[in-house]
């Protein structure tokens, strides 16, 4: 499969060995931002960080799991039970109900991507945006042209 | 009879109720819970709970009239796609892919602002939100998910039931206590699970699932 590395620059102590093992020179950047355009995937930098700063990034990813029909419809239930939650809190007062907003928005945001939505690049994303897309939608339509299917 | 506070998970143990999860009949003092006894959201021990004490308050009314969410067809599908966008957002973050993860952000906050602001909004109306989920929603789903041993579903489908029914003890205690239960102190919820924590300084990691105190959000007024 094919990788490209990327530097994470919160856990990067700087300065050390990934500049040396790479073959390329794409570890090497001014901003710190490995070079995607010289980047080999070969791995040599990530396993030569003391840090596990460095992280090796797919550009293809496997299919998503298939889920029921009926476990989507139940977790359905659920994220509209928790979209109208938030919706509610959105309209109390102080940090408590912030806190609830939030919460409610993290516990559809899991369910939903256990329930299809894993993956951009899957058939079921690229349809959910096409459906907005043909409603006009520019962001939609921008986002079918930047992430390529998988499937 | 008294109630106890799990200062790890914000669970309450009510010795009225007993605990029904853990086998403890009603009326059971929590002094005469086994040592072994522990938390049964969080697993923390005994020795992590202390005792409840609600202040009296007359800031919120008795009783009013619980008004039902009224959201049309249209904006529930408004605020499940915002919800959609904001999750695979995430992942595209996750993907080191920051252009379309701002894109669908911003598309998650223009389906959100689609629906007008809730009118007639009460904490009252969340709490009975929450039973329905707890009672039956929950319940249906997790069945559901074992039948088809979807691993995914069901562990999201545990971790929401955790953390809404702390959000059910903590919606009890405001009921009770009112703007006394944040005053003065902080309140966290964990990005990846929901987790909410109110008190001085967080747990070191999330009851929930188990992510490190420094990715917690801080809920700023
Ligand atoms: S994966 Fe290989 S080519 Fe890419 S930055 Fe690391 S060492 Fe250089
Ligand atoms: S080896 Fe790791 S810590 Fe050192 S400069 Fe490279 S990425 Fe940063
Ligand atoms: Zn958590």
């Amino acid at each position: 499969m094919k990788k490209f590395a990327v530097r994470n620059l919160r856990l990067c102590t700087k300065e050390c060995l990934c500049l040396y093992v790479c073959p390329t020179g794409a570890a090497d950047t001014e901003n710190s931002i490995i070079d995607v355009a010289k980047c080999t995937g070969c791995g040599h930098c990530a396993e030569a960080c003391v840090s596990k700063a460095i992280s090796l990034i797919p550009t293809e990813f496997p299919q998503q799991q298939k889920h029921d029909e009926n476990l989507v419809s139940a977790m359905n239930t659920l994220v509209v039970s928790k979209v109208t939650a938030e919706h509610t809190a959105a309209a109390l007062p102080d940090r408590f109900a912030r806190a609830l907003q939030r919460s409610n928005r993290i516990m559809a945001e899991d369910l939903v991507r256990e329930s299809g939505y894993m993956l951009p690049q899957s058939k079921n994303a690229r349809k959910f945006l096409k459906g907005l897309a043909e409603a006009g939608n520019e962001r939609a339509e921008k986002l079918l042209k930047l992430i390529k299917s998988n499937e | 009879m008294k109630k106890y506070l799990c200062t790890i998970c914000g669970h309450i143990y009510d010795e009225d109720a007993g605990e029904e999860k853990t086998d403890i009949p009603e009326k059971t003092a929590f002094e005469s819970l086994p040592e072994r006894w522990t938390c049964p959201v969080c697993g923390a021990e005994k020795s992590k709970f202390r005792i409840l004490i609600i202040p009296k308050t007359d800031a919120v009314p008795a009783h009013t009239e619980v008004k039902p969410s009224l959201l049309s067809v249209s904006e529930v599908s408004n605020l499940k796609d915002s919800v959609i966008c904001s999750s695979l957002a995430k992942s595209c973050e996750k993907q080191f892919k920051h252009d379309e993860a701002a894109i669908y952000c911003s598309l998650a906050k223009e389906l959100k602002e689609k629906v007008p602001h809730a009118e007639g909004a009460s904490f009252a109306a969340l709490q009975k939100g929450i039973e329905h989920e707890i009672s039956s929603i929950i319940p249906t789903a997790k069945k559901v998910a074992e039948n088809h041993h979807d691993r995914g579903a069901l562990r999201a489908l545990v971790w929401a039931e955790k953390v809404t029914r702390i959000h059910h003890s903590l919606l009890e205690r405001h009921a009770a206590e009112g703007p006394a239960l944040i005053k003065d102190k902080t309140v966290y919820v964990c990005p990846v699970c929901g987790f909410i924590f109110i008190d001085e300084h967080a747990p070191s990691k999330c009851p929930v699932c188990s992510a490190p105190d420094w990715k917690f959000e801080i809920v700023e007024a």
